[in-house]
């Protein structure tokens, strides 16, 4: 393991765990996590990406790390190998490393308290712990949430994955770790435009939360995962990679404009018969909305 | 605007509908109010209303929405007419309270 020439180094002033969730499974938590990974090593920060999916992990087949995998993060825990023995550094970025989760155990082979204790050690050596959380709302996310300074919960312009975004953020809450922020994936402008997705206002409106980004739908994502090169490590010219480099900044802190995303269609013919059918889009609002609170 | 599409004879966006399910299914959600819980209610509701008043139960519509803090019951009951017998009834309470 290669991860000698991070000892000489100072320990990060403020390092930050991020979990991301989302409670529906299959709406890009894993494929996010890998592509915020790449974007903050690519911004220079050293980063750890963690799979909290302990029995289906994934995030080492996403980021093409499957075959390198010795020990994982319950080896760690049960003290079977060290920290860094189970640190797997990414094929192209120094900066980043994997610390893949366990595939022949279940989720109660960790606790909360073993999580948080792994985080904390990795937060002297890593700017940036990137948690992805398994679906559900059971052991495995609460695993994945009691270490987390801050999170982001995935989900796609669809009635059922909107749902359980909003019972996660009930969650959230519940645990003080919130308020989340959103990521909206797999947007579909000319299905935005034909009036048949939700668009962003309308997701925004309903679940009341900040919004960190959105991510077309886009099918050089799935032809990245094929590969195990997730699509952050191409150049800004690919709107899905855009779309992730341009969260990595605002969770930098840096004011990044949402991306405007607009359908092959929308030219003039198209605007002209949108305006007449009264039918607004492309509106992305960004104020943090204020939550409607449980009773 | 449901009202414009059918005069319009437009169909209605699966993003509208989409929109609307979703405002009830987290007004249920949020709450905690199973929609079983809320059938009680609305049959209640309307029986207490009914008690007093003639109302159209074809045109009634009771729903759970999210408000602004808490959710919201709303309740649009059109009324047809007073009851004759609670019109006696209240004669027969002012009466006596006289």
């Amino acid at each position: 393991m290669d991860i000698q020439t991070t000892q000489t180094r100072s320990r990060p002033a403020f390092s930050r765990v991020i979990t991301i969730t989302s409670g529906k499974g299959g709406v890009g938590k894993t494929t996010t996590t890998a592509n915020l990974g790449i974007s903050l090593a690519l911004l220079g920060r050293r980063v750890v990406v963690m799979d909290g999916d302990i029995g289906l992990r994934n995030l080492d087949v996403v980021m093409g790390l499957e075959n390198r995998i010795i020990y994982d993060v319950v080896d760690v825990a049960e003290g079977y190998c060290r920290l860094r023995q189970a640190l797997i550094r990414d094929k192209k970025l120094s900066e980043l490393y994997l610390l893949p989760a366990a595939q022949d155990r279940d989720k109660s082979a960790l606790t909360p308290g073993q999580m948080c204790e792994i985080c904390n050690r990795l937060r002297e050596e890593f700017d940036f712990v990137l948690i992805d959380s398994p679906a559900g709302i059971e052991q495995g996310f609460q695993n994945a949430l009691a270490p987390a300074d801050e999170v982001i919960i995935v989900t796609t312009p669809e009635v059922s994955s909107i749902r359980d975004a909003d019972r996660v953020t009930g969650l959230i809450e519940e645990q003080r770790k919130g308020p989340p922020r959103l990521i909206i994936n797999r947007i579909n402008p000319e299905l935005i435009r034909q009036g048949e997705m939700l668009d962003i206002a309308d997701v925004l409106d309903i679940l009341a939360i900040e919004l960190l980004g959105i991510i077309p739908e886009d099918e050089k994502i799935i032809i990245s995962t094929n590969r195990g090169v997730p699509i952050a490590h191409h150049n800004d010219d690919m709107l899905a990679s855009r779309a992730f480099h341009n969260i990595a900044r605002r969770i930098l802190g840096e004011e990044i404009p949402f991306l405007a995303m607009e359908s092959r269609r929308d030219n003039i013919w198209g605007r002209l018969a949108k305006a007449f059918r009264g039918k607004g889009q492309n509106t992305a609002p960004s104020g943090r909305a204020p939550r409607i609170n449980k009773p | 605007m449901r009202l414009l599409d059918r005069i319009l004879g437009r169909r209605r966006s699966s993003k509208a509908i989409a929109k609307e399910r979703l405002q009830i299914i987290l007004a249920h959600d949020r709450a905690g109010i199973p929609p079983r819980l809320l059938q009680i209610v609305k049959k209640e509701m309307i029986e207490a209303v009914s008690e007093h008043l003639i109302i159209d139960p074809g045109a009634t519509e009771i729903a759970l929405k999210p408000g602004r803090g808490q959710s919201l019951i709303t309740a649009y009951i059109p009324v047809i007419g007073v009851r004759r017998r609670r019109v006696q009834a209240t004669k027969e309470f002012k009466d006596e309270s006289r």
